[in-house]
């Protein structure tokens, strides 16, 4: 799975810790999740699609294997 | 891992400390390089006791050397409360760690048993078997927190790579 986690962040001027502020998790957890080496849950998904007020697949997107 | 089965973060400074400490007396022990000798012959109630060449008891008063149950629960409850008090910001990400360590050190302690059961015999495989009784425990403990310490520094490499670029 890909993700756009980080273009999101970058739009907003945010840090990780900043986001993994936001969101309530580690700033580590995040950047797992934007580099690719840890899939989150549903429920971290759309907390992080509220946050950034996009749905969930413009953020998360499947890969071919997936 | 659901986070209510864990327990408080502040316990863990406590459980390190019991289970050092009682890791340490214990390896004495196991090595007779001690001996807590004003804990022999302790009245004890056992459920089943035998030994070679003195009468079995079931359900009844007996007398026992209880240094080394004394050290054994004390690896346990240190190792428990260690293995699961919660990290300071328990996230999922922490949880799927816990997850796969739990995993490893299962299947890990496991092939190591099945090793042991090919090539220890006599007396030294019931030395096996006492370590066997803590190793799964052991494993957990030591392969969370070195992944978790691992998982961070490679973490503040990488930010202190993005600062300077």
């Amino acid at each position: 799975m890909i993700n756009n986690l980080k273009v999101e962040r970058a739009i907003r001027k945010m840090t990780q810790e900043e986001l993994a502020k936001q969101i309530g998790v580690s700033r580590q957890a995040i950047n797992h999740i934007e580099s690719g080496k840890f899939v989150p849950s549903t429920i971290l998904a759309l907390k992080l699609s509220v946050f950034f007020n996009k749905p969930v697949n413009e953020i998360f997107t499947l890969e071919p294997g997936d | 891992m659901d986070k209510s089965y864990l327990l408080p973060h502040a316990l863990k400074k406590v459980g390190w400390i019991l289970f050092s400490f009682s890791t340490f007396i214990g390896v004495l022990l196991f090595f007779d390089w001690i001996s807590l000798s004003f804990l022999d012959d302790f009245p004890v109630f056992a459920i089943s006791s035998s030994w070679i060449f003195e009468d079995s008891v079931a359900f009844g008063l007996t007398k026992n050397d209880v240094s080394d149950e004394i050290v054994a629960l004390l690896i346990i409850v240190g190792g428990l409360i260690v293995a699961f008090s919660a990290e300071k910001l328990e996230d999922e990400w922490i949880r799927n760690i816990r997850l796969k360590c739990i995993s490893k050190a299962v299947v890990f302690n496991y092939l190591l048993l099945a090793f042991c059961i090919l090539f220890f015999y006599g007396t030294s495989f019931y030395m096996v078997m006492i370590i066997n009784m803590f190793s799964t425990l052991y494993f957990y403990i030591i392969s969370f927190h070195i992944n978790l310490r691992l998982a961070n520094s490679k973490f503040e490499k990488e930010l202190i790579q993005e600062d300077t670029q």
